[in-house]
């Protein structure tokens, strides 16, 4: 309930939730907590599980819950789990304890096939207030349950960047149609981040590619080939993520959201701030969903991120470095 | 009216007619023939006066001569007192209906066509547009006719046939057929609408001449294993529906259609605005169970013989309500190609055409058009043996009476769409793949819906449908669509429960340098239609069907933010469509790309370029870092907030916003009703704080306006942001 501002009071200090056990299909899985991230990593369990069950404990603390509920009347506890990619909510109420008032515990129930990606687990304390039921009074920091690996976003940091054959029969179809191509990307779910391919079947790009101490021209030739690689790869990025972003129009003017696929999310929260510096992001969205995408602004956007790009990945810095080099070198 | 034929004639006595008064008429004249016939016929004015559902005053008027019943009052009148209405009109022929008319036609009795009055407020409509509401092609025609077909099934889930009869009719034919419509009665309304010059009087003019100088084409439908049309002569029911009203589809929630537009696609092939119906019921309407025959035309508003008409006019038996059903005249039926011996409907397009094209086509053309339409949007419904399609050609009576067309087709979709029919087999049959490989298999993964609340009549909450997505690689000639052929490669087709094709989507872009493919999604009921089942279908299934149905247009072409959708479900409901179409395209992408041989990781210092998540680019935006506020008594909320932001060198505009908070999404913002700053020198304007240049931070109140809340105040939560954040080149004063 962080910045969120109620029309009646809220349990302070909020409770806190943890995840005290994991089951699929009835074994239990404990290895699959990480409390220390508020994470369970359900696709580290076994294979082709049709049902995870995840014991829940929501504590308060006691001399407050007692103060708040003689004040509101008696608290009763819920926890949901949001999928993004799938739009499912799943709840479950969460059972008093008997011997301690603060404590609330249950479990939920989750079909594999109601899930992708990540889910958000949350908790909440209701109560009567002002004569209406369930409304929030409290909500404990969530946790992430991972369905399916993070696609080395969030854990990993950093795209995946992949040598493939072009040539060979299994290749990506995209990657077999430029087959003459240094690289692609591969974008496949909308919710799965894509890949920038490279061509592995390109003589002589593994040695210009490989990472290791170089100088003079070759040091320059492998900064000019990366982070052209690099400012081209991020411009698609911002062109999906850009056409990815929720506009409805419900008759009352139109309202924007972000994409639903977080590695888009994330690409236009690195992106947009720097294409228009000092916005606030609630104004980016705006512009994202409307100006930006059409003509003229679309143009203007463009030209601005890709000199925004070229400094978020530093380009302008290593060509001034390049220069800097090269006429060192020359009056050596 | 039929008066204005009368001729001036001796008088006559009609006091025992009229309760005792005396008046003198014209002897020889239509109200002279009306008293002899009431006196026959043993009747006073009161009785036949709500014979006709009109008043005693009008019929004496009508004896006296001094008024005029209407047509169809008219026509009730001659039924109610046993006489021929040309006799009673003219004198021209015997006074008895039951006497052989002179021209020995065979009809017994003769129908009439009632045209409905202009209304009273003179009012001029000029056409139906719901005629105008869609391409009028032979395909869209084939799509209504089989989609209304499927939703009468005598038998839910129950086998329905439909046939396509093309018959080309010259010389005595065409005579026999016209006389057996009334067409001279029907041919004095068409000339007047020609006459009124609007854009279907041209059409019309120009059907006319073809009548007279062509041969006269008609499409007749039957279909067998349906219910006919039942009901009543007005009110609620199939034959009201598809022969009387508007807009009214009489159908439930699972049906294809639901909005009772389509059928006008019936009379816009029509080169004369007019559409037969002959149907067995396979329950009883009204007491009758049996044959039932009616038609429609469908003119623009138009004068005639001094009378206004509103447009539309019925064929039928007159009755004292205008035209209602002629029932059981088998031979009238014959005459029109209406005759039929099992349940169900047939009707008669007269002067078909393909409206949607500016050539004559021969009947053969137009054949192959409506089989190859049959094929490519119902082809679901046939492999899953619900329906059966056959178009036929016939050139004149002979051969249709022999049953010997000139070419005729039994739509098979091995034939049609071979594909696709081997696809929806392998899935009945259990035999998809979790990949799609070399081996000619199909593929098969779940496409999940999540639908959402339905608020609106029987809701429910929440539920999760899986969808069946199959893929399978399409060969080389799959993009031909030439003879026969109705599949395309890199489409994606979807239907749901009745098995008719609802979505076209490419599926360019999603397998970018893929081998070509075909891609069916069977949505909501459409996965227990083609794998069959007795048991109760899953409520998420069901939920599913009616929330695609209510996301379909008129058209019944696509899934998409309709009205329906949004009055009936839950907000975000647009969201989970548009998340489902595009989770069923990924779905293919998924299935068609196999996984790639990896030569190993690329170099780290290209990936470093690509940090994600780990770190966010600095917003040096402003930023609110303090936020309270509370409701007051008038249902406002009274916030207080305070925002940092970096010193900016010229003046700025600052605009805060109160928003309301969803379960998800971003929250919506709302007006305020006043905006007061707390730091020196900013001045509030519009909704907004202007800040002199060099601000660092800014304090404000406001109090928000409940004329925008999106729900009442006491039962929000709401957060205190920037909206937005500009420079403003004039000074601050």
């Amino acid at each position: 309930l962080k910045d969120i501002i109620f029309a009646y009071g809220t349990l302070e200090p909020p409770p806190r939730l943890r995840v005290v056990a994991v089951r699929l299909d009835g074994s239990a899985w404990p290895a699959l907590i990480k409390p220390a991230d508020s994470r369970v990593d359900l696709f580290e369990g076994k294979a082709a599980w049709r049902r995870a069950e995840l014991d829940l404990e929501l504590a308060a603390d006691r001399e407050a819950v007692g103060v708040f509920e003689a004040q509101h009347g008696e608290l009763a506890a819920v926890a949901v789990a949001h999928a993004a990619p799938t739009m499912v909510r799943q709840s479950a109420r969460l059972a008093r304890s008997s011997c301690d008032r603060a404590r609330w515990g249950g479990t939920l129930e989750l079909d594999r096939d109601n899930f992708r990606g990540r889910a958000l687990l949350r908790s909440r304390l209701t109560a009567s207030v002002g004569g209406v039921a369930h409304r929030p009074v409290a909500e404990p920091a969530g946790w992430a349950v991972h369905f399916d690996e993070p696609a080395g976003l969030r854990l990993g940091g950093r795209l995946r960047v992949r040598w493939v054959d072009f040539r060979a029969e299994g290749a990506d179809p995209l990657a077999r149609q430029f087959a003459e191509s240094t690289h692609v990307v591969a974008f496949r779910a909308a919710d799965e981040p894509p890949e920038l391919l490279l061509n592995a079947s390109f003589e002589g790009l593994d040695d210009l590619l490989r990472d290791g101490e170089r100088d003079g021209a070759g040091r320059g030739v492998h900064d000019l080939l990366r982070l052209g690689i690099a400012r081209g790869v991020w411009l698609e990025l911002v062109a999906v993520a850009m056409a990815a972003i929720r506009a409805e129009d419900d008759g009352g003017g139109a309202r924007a959201d972000w994409p639903a696929a977080e590695w888009q999310r994330e690409v236009l929260r690195r992106v947009l701030p720097r294409v228009a510096p000092g916005k606030p992001e609630r104004e980016l969205l705006e512009l994202a969903a409307t100006e930006w995408r059409t003509n003229p602004g679309a143009g203007e956007f463009y030209a601005r991120t890709e000199a925004a790009v070229g400094d978020m990945i530093g380009a302008d810095e290593s060509l001034r470095r390049l220069i800097q080099a090269r006429e060192e070198g020359e009056r050596s | 009216m039929r008066q204005s034929r009368r001729h001036r004639d001796p008088t006559i006595d009609l006091s025992s007619a009229t309760k005792g008064e005396k008046m003198t008429i014209i002897e020889d004249s239509t109200a002279a023939r009306l008293v002899q016939a009431v006196r026959a016929a043993g009747l006073n004015r009161t009785e036949l006066a709500r014979s006709v559902g009109a008043v005693p005053a009008e019929v004496s008027r009508w004896l006296k001569g001094t008024g005029t019943p209407t047509e169809c009052q008219f026509n009730a009148m001659a039924i109610a007192l046993g006489v021929s209405p040309d006799w009673l009109a003219h004198g021209t022929v015997p006074m008895r209906a039951a006497d052989p008319p002179p021209d020995g036609a065979g009809i017994a009795a003769r129908p009439i066509w009632d045209f409905r009055p202009a209304p009273r407020d003179g009012g001029r409509d000029f056409g139906n547009p719901n005629v105008w509401a869609f391409d009028p092609c032979p395909e869209v025609l084939v799509r209504e006719v089989i989609q209304n077909s499927l939703d009468a099934a005598a038998e839910a889930g129950g086998r329905v046939e439909v046939a396509f009869r093309l018959i080309r009719l010259a010389a005595a034919d065409k005579r026999d057929f016209l006389r057996a419509l009334e067409f001279d009665d029907l041919r004095e309304h068409l000339e007047a609408a020609a006459a009124g010059g609007q854009k279907l009087g041209a059409l019309l003019h120009d059907g006319l001449a073809r009548v007279d100088d062509q041969d006269l084409l008609l499409l007749v439908v039957d279909d067998r294993g349906t219910v006919g049309l039942t009901g009543p002569e007005r009110g609620r029911g199939h034959f009201t529906a598809l022969c009387r009203n508007n807009l009214d589809s009489n159908k439930d929630g699972a049906a294809g259609g639901a909005f009772g537009l389509g059928k006008a696609v019936l009379w816009r092939a029509s080169r004369l605005a007019t559409v037969l119906f002959g149907s067995h019921l396979s329950r009883p309407a009204e007491g009758r169970s049996d044959r039932r025959l009616f038609g429609r035309c469908e003119l623009p508003w138009h004068e005639h013989r001094k009378s206004e008409y509103a447009g539309p006019g019925w064929f039928g038996r007159p009755a004292a309500a205008g035209a209602e059903s002629i029932r059981e005249d088998d031979e009238r039926a014959a005459a029109l190609y209406l005759d039929r011996e099992a349940a169900g409907t047939s009707l008669c397009v007269v002067g078909f055409h393909d409206a949607a094209s500016d050539r004559d086509r021969s009947p053969d053309d137009l054949a192959r058009d409506l089989a190859r339409a049959a094929a490519r949007d119902f082809f679901p419904a046939m492999v899953a043996g619900r329906l059966a399609v056959r178009v036929e050609v016939y050139d004149g009576r002979r051969e249709y009476d022999g049953r010997r067309p000139s070419w005729a087709r039994d739509v098979e979709p091995d034939e049609s769409v071979p594909a696709y029919a081997r696809m929806l087999r392998a899935y009945r049959a259990g035999e998809t793949v979790e990949q799609l490989g070399d081996d000619g298999a199909v593929a098969s993964r779940p496409v999940a819906l999540a639908v959402p609340e339905r608020t609106a009549d029987a809701g429910h909450g929440e539920q999760v449908h899986r969808a069946v997505l199959l893929v399978a690689a399409a060969g080389e000639e799959a993009d031909d669509d030439g003879e026969g052929r109705s599949e395309r490669a890199n489409h994606l087709v979807a239907f749901r429960g009745p098995g008719m094709v609802v979505l076209r989507q490419s599926l360019q872009g999603a397998c970018l340098g893929a081998r070509p493919v075909h891609g069916l999604l069977l949505c909501g009921l459409a996965p227990r239609l083609i794998a069959g089942g007795a048991a109760p279908a899953p409520p998420a299934d069901v939920a599913a069907e009616r929330f695609l149905q209510a996301a379909e247009p008129p058209a019944h072409d696509r899934w998409t933010a309709t009205p329906t959708l949004r009055a009936s479900y839950a907000r975000g409901c647009v969201s989970r469509l548009e998340r489902f179409l595009a989770a069923a395209t990924d779905g293919v992408r998924q299935l068609v790309k196999a996984p790639m041989e990896d030569a190993g990781d690329g170099p780290r210092s290209l990936k470093d370029l690509f940090r994600l998540g780990d770190e966010r680019a600095p917003n040096d935006g402003p930023r609110v870092i303090e936020q309270s506020g509370s409701v007051d008594a008038a249902g406002r909320w009274a916030v207080g907030a305070r925002v940092r932001l970096n010193p900016a060198s010229t003046p700025t505009r600052l605009t805060p916003a109160v928003y309301f908070l969803g379960e998800s999404g971003d929250g919506v913002a709302v007006a305020w009703a006043a905006l007061e700053p707390g730091t020196p020198g900013c001045v509030a304007e519009d909704g907004g704080l202007l800040l002199p240049a060099g601000t660092r931070e800014v304090r404000f109140t406001g109090l928000t306006d409940p004329r925008s809340h999106p729900i009442h105040a006491l039962a929000s939560c709401v957060r205190v942001e920037i909206k937005r954040f500009t420079p403003v080149r004039e000074a601050l004063s």
